[in-house]
């Protein structure tokens, strides 16, 4: 690495830690959401970016760890059992389901993906007794890692924050790793690297259960968070915003779909406290984001970026994008 | 079960089968030629429920209120392919967020024209009867549903297998490359296509407002049962999404009689099991991934 | 990749970070507020998006209504009301929830449409002592086990919409009643209460059918219903699935052939206007409809339709009370302090377009005034007809009956 690129990671870690500083009661809290919603989004990214899956199913793994934490928490008070216990469930029914569907690809796996989602919303839903059904359940357990409840909010912010960079950072290192580089391998030229001797569809259920886990992970912070869970955390629509928060910040990037699902988030809020007409407005931006912006926050700000760079250097190199940034080859079978 | 209420079942599948069958055909076709899993196809059955009750309102009648609305949305089918989806032939991640951001447009600007209380349209004076079916009553406006139905898939089955648009359409989507090699113009091919494809949902939509009523949040719902139906019958043919849609509307009915607590998930079991059989749907091309 | 230190793209996220910054940091606009003559703010979280946008626009109707006729002050203070959308979604209701009392520090909240929403805000309202006016949500256990301090509800309780038609159904319409309600904690709530009322006065059960909420097409049960052929069908639906479930009643020949009853959803022009002649003969129980006859609802319906050109609805009349109690609550206390409101609130009476109203301090429920309506067709348009008082002052049981558990 860089000596650059090492001052940019420390940078961005002391601003993450720091960040309570100029916030308010309340942004605090709301950035803690955004972090969480952020991780939940960044394992979709992986998934998408780097392995050429899209998911419209992925609410389910998030789902699948807060429900975990709910229903656990009744008989089970240790902090850390929960979170081992969402993230292990939810990885054990990614890697069943990824077994069955990552056969498909493109649209029929995004359909089957829904498919599945839909098929544990129901169950959430329909099992009153067990999981709350349509009304939900409150989660009365709090977050002790073993020194004491974590009530306030800036200690929470600082658990979210803390699991936001160990998520972003191990992914990283996945990335870079061997395993990471035949992942990606597998999502530029998927019949070379068969010929080559992968077995990538072992690749791709490796990462689609790592990606799992990770918005299991999620799911069970935000089990804390709010202190509440209802079966909208597992309904497809929450996997189509996901979807759109990975697009939204820019595809094949760790950090840019973390960014989509902060702006998503903030957004949507800021404008829906104004406005009844928040959906025209959400619509239009995501339209010029695409028509100006090539349909990634990321990539718009790249774009922006590169401009005024050139502007100080009077270049004029106009395609700043990498190729890889735009998506994926096909949704197509 | 008495064999006439079976009857009557079946009928009631078809009937809503033939429904998703109009929207899930122009879905089907949009994806197997231009690629595209257009998300804002359930915003133009809702534009052409809408426009149909104004004009229906204005004391216009039933059949040209239906044909002027089914016209309008093919417009707007014509101007999205245009301004907007041309743009980004080929990359689908934007062509998905740009497509939610047309449905999100479409359904708050019909709120804001139209108002969030739900409307109805009226079933057309002279199908307005009830006909007796072995016993039972069942509503002539269904009948007349599952026949429109059943004559659109003649009419497209036609053009796809005997005339040169039908050609021109299978090779586009085999090997889009090939057309332009042939000397077609795709562009004017990609615009007609996603027109007809609009005023089938446009169709669809004039036609299921006396059933299904109308409000905003239904063009979700029909979006969401129609790419099942289309994924279920395969990609890119007309005949998929018709048996598709005959298979999700029958089972799901039926399915409400005999599994009554399987109710919300029937549909989504019936995708798994086909998809775990055959990955690329009923019909589906391609080989499997 | 980011690995690769390429500064152009570390620029990128840096600065779309920052941007993200800034939105936040002006998210948390603070506003001190309390004293005399500071305005009364007050948090609305409905759903405006989705499938209860008719709803909440109609409360929201009703509380403008209510302010505006009294100068948009409570007692010298100016009235500001500030609405968020919860898309019936409970986390972010939650996020609307904190938005409201943290950042905009609003002095009290009405609420919410949805039941799942109501049990969501429960907790943490009653860790901020907050008080919120129930407006709409009609969970039982909100008034029973969830009972809270800082919750009273203005509008009907499940229990409250099930239970009063079914005697009148069992004496005047028939005994033996098909029942069909939506597969949903609301739908089973209701058709318990209904279930228990009607056995208890002679009537039977014969088939219960629970189509999941949001189905398009009813024809599935509606062929059921001349199957099993009973002598009379009795459903819980609301919105969409009313209109729709109305007129696919009447298109199967069912209308005028097997009575439909129902509860006060289908009594209501959010439903039998859009349903039109199908709703026609509808019988049930309601606790409001514009034709009653007392002296607030004449004032009401008049200066209603002069605003807003329309018949009201009953979400409109929960929406003025919600609007009334909260203002009759700080003029009682001269306060908006929580502990001092709810001293007010667990006795409030007032004069409601549905009659004289009073909270049951057991419950944080009203006592109701039910009457027997039923759906004519009058110079075009559906309207209600008081056929009778179904009950005087019902209140919901203090604890769950015991057959529902």
């Amino acid at each position: 690495m860089k000596k650059e690129t090492v001052a940019l990671h420390v940078a961005f870690v002391a601003a993450t830690m720091l960040l309570p500083l100029i916030l308010t009661s309340y942004g605090l809290k709301l950035t803690s959401e955004v972090l969480i919603i952020a991780m939940f989004v960044m394992s979709l990214g992986l998934i998408i970016g780097f392995a050429g899956l899209v998911s419209l199913g992925h609410a389910a793994f998030f789902g699948i760890g807060a429900y975990t934490v709910a229903l656990i928490s009744e008989h089970v008070d240790n902090t850390w059992l929960l979170l081992i216990a969402a993230v292990v469930t939810a990885g054990i029914v990614a890697f069943l389901s990824g077994l069955m569907f990552i056969r498909s690809s493109g649209a029929y796996f995004l359909m089957i993906t829904l498919a599945f989602g839909q098929m544990l919303y129901a169950i959430a839903y329909k099992m009153e007794g067990v999981t709350g059904g349509a009304d939900g359940k409150a989660v009365s357990e709090s977050f002790n890692l073993g020194f004491g409840a974590i009530e306030s909010r800036l200690a929470f912010y600082y658990v979210a924050a803390a699991a936001f960079l160990a998520c972003y950072y191990l992914l990283r290192v996945f990335l870079s790793s061997p395993l990471g580089k035949g992942v990606r391998g597998i999502k530029e030229n998927e019949s070379r690297m068969t010929a080559l001797g992968y077995n990538t569809h072992l690749y791709k259920l490796t990462v689609y259960s790592l990606s799992g886990m990770m918005a299991g992970f999620a799911g069970a912070l935000y089990a804390y968070f709010n202190q509440y869970i209802s079966p909208d955390l597992l309904h497809w629509m929450f996997s189509g915003q996901a979807l759109i928060m990975v697009i939204v910040g820019g595809v094949g990037t760790l950090l840019g779909p973390a960014i989509g699902a902060g702006f998503f988030v903030i957004l949507q809020n800021y404008i829906s406290s104004y406005t009844e007409r928040w959906p025209i407005i959400m619509g239009l931006l995501f339209v010029c984001l695409v028509l100006y912006g090539r349909g990634g926050v990321i990539h718009l700000a790249s774009l922006v970026w590169s401009h005024l760079q050139s502007k100080r250097r009077t270049g004029r190199e106009k395609s700043v994008l990498p190729k890889e940034g735009s998506g994926f080859e096909s949704l197509k079978g | 079960m008495v064999t006439s209420s079976l009857l009557m079942h079946i009928l009631n599948g078809l009937a809503y089968g033939m429904l998703l069958f109009m929207i899930a055909a122009g879905l089907s076709i949009i994806f197997g030629l231009m690629n595209v899993v257009n998300l804002a196809h359930g915003a133009f059955y809702l534009a052409g429920v809408y426009i149909a009750y104004s004009l229906v309102a204005r004391h216009m009648g039933f059949w040209p209120s239906l044909l002027v609305s089914v016209a309008v949305v093919a417009i707007l089918g014509v101007l999205v392919e245009k301004w907007l989806l041309e743009r980004v032939y080929g990359r689908e991640l934007e062509q998905v967020l740009l497509t939610f951001g047309l449905s999100f447009i479409f359904a708050d600007l019909v709120e804001w024209i139209w108002g969030s209380s739900p409307l109805t349209l009226p079933v057309p004076e002279a199908l307005d009867v009830s006909l007796n079916v072995g016993g039972m009553m069942f509503p002539a406006y269904r009948i007349f549903v599952i026949l429109v139905g059943c004559l659109l898939a003649v009419l497209l089955w036609y053009i796809e297998s005997k005339t040169r648009i039908g050609a021109i359409i299978r090779a586009g989507v085999d090997d889009r490359e090939m057309l332009s090699a042939l000397g077609i113009n795709i562009n004017v091919v990609f615009t007609c296509m996603f027109a007809v494809g609009a005023a089938l949902a446009g169709l669809s939509g004039v036609l299921g407002g006396p059933i299904m009523g109308m409000y905003v949040g239904i063009d979700a719902e029909i979006l969401v049962s129609s790419l099942v139906i289309v994924v279920v019958g395969g990609l890119g043919t007309w005949k998929g999404a018709f048996i598709g849609a005959i298979v999700i509307g029958v089972v799901d009915t039926l399915g409400r009689v005999w599994f009554p607590s399987f109710t919300m998930a029937m549909v989504f079991l019936i995708m798994i099991a086909v998809l775990l059989m055959k990955p690329n749907g009923l019909f589906g091309r391609g080989a499997a991934a | 990749m980011m690995g690769k230190g390429n500064t152009r793209k570390s620029g990128a996220w840096i600065s779309a970070v920052l941007t993200l910054l800034l939105l936040l940091s002006a998210c948390g606009s603070q506003t001190a507020s309390g004293g005399e003559g500071e305005p009364v703010k007050i948090g609305a979280i409905l759903s405006f998006s989705g499938n209860f946008a008719p709803l909440s626009e109609s409360i929201k109707e009703g509380m403008e209504l209510y302010f505006e006729l009294h100068g948009n002050q409570i007692g010298n203070r100016p009235v500001t009301i500030k609405y968020e959308d919860d898309e019936a979604n409970p986390q972010v209701a939650l996020r609307k929830y904190r938005q409201l009392v943290d950042s905009e520090k609003v002095d009290l909240l009405v609420g919410p449409i949805s039941s799942s929403v109501v049990y969501a805000l429960r907790d943490v309202i009653e860790k901020d002592k907050i008080v919120l006016i129930d407006a709409n949500a009609a969970a039982n256990d909100i008034s029973w086990d969830k009972k809270s301090d800082y919750i009273y509800r203005v509008s009907i309780s499940n229990w409250q919409d099930g239970t009063p038609g079914a005697a009148y159904i069992a004496q005047h319409v028939g005994k033996r009643a098909y029942v069909l309600a939506p597969d949903y904690p609301a739908g089973h709530e209701t058709i318990q209460a209904f279930k228990e009322a009607f056995t208890k006065a002679g009537g039977q059960v014969i088939k219960e059918a629970w189509p999941k909420l949001g189905t398009n097409d009813y024809a599935t049960y509606l062929t059921e219903i001349l199957e099993t052929k009973p002598d009379l069908v009795f459903s819980f639906l609301s919105g969409t699935d009313a209109i729709r479930f109305v007129q696919q009643y009447e298109q199967f020949g069912l209308n005028g052939r097997i009575p439909l009853t129902g509860t006060q959803e289908f009594l209501d022009p959010l439903v039998t206007d859009p349903a039109g002649k199908a709703a026609e003969g509808i019988i049930g129980a309601t606790m409001y409809t514009a034709s009653l006859d007392n002296p607030t609802n004449k004032a009401f319906v008049e200066e209603f339709t002069k605003k807003y050109k329309e018949t009201p609805n009953y979400f409109n009349v929960q929406g003025y009370d919600a609007a009334q109690v909260i203002a009759k609550a700080i003029e009682t206390a001269g306060s908006t302090k929580s502990e001092e409101l709810i001293k007010v609130l667990k006795t409030i009476t007032f004069s409601s377009p549905r009659g004289e109203l009073a909270m049951d301090p057991n419950t944080h429920n009203l006592a109701l005034d039910m009457y027997v309506a039923k759906n004519v067709w009058k110079d075009g348009k559906i309207e209600q007809e008081i056929m009778g008082i179904a009950a005087k002052g019902l209140k919901i049981p203090e604890t769950p009956p015991a057959a529902s558990k």
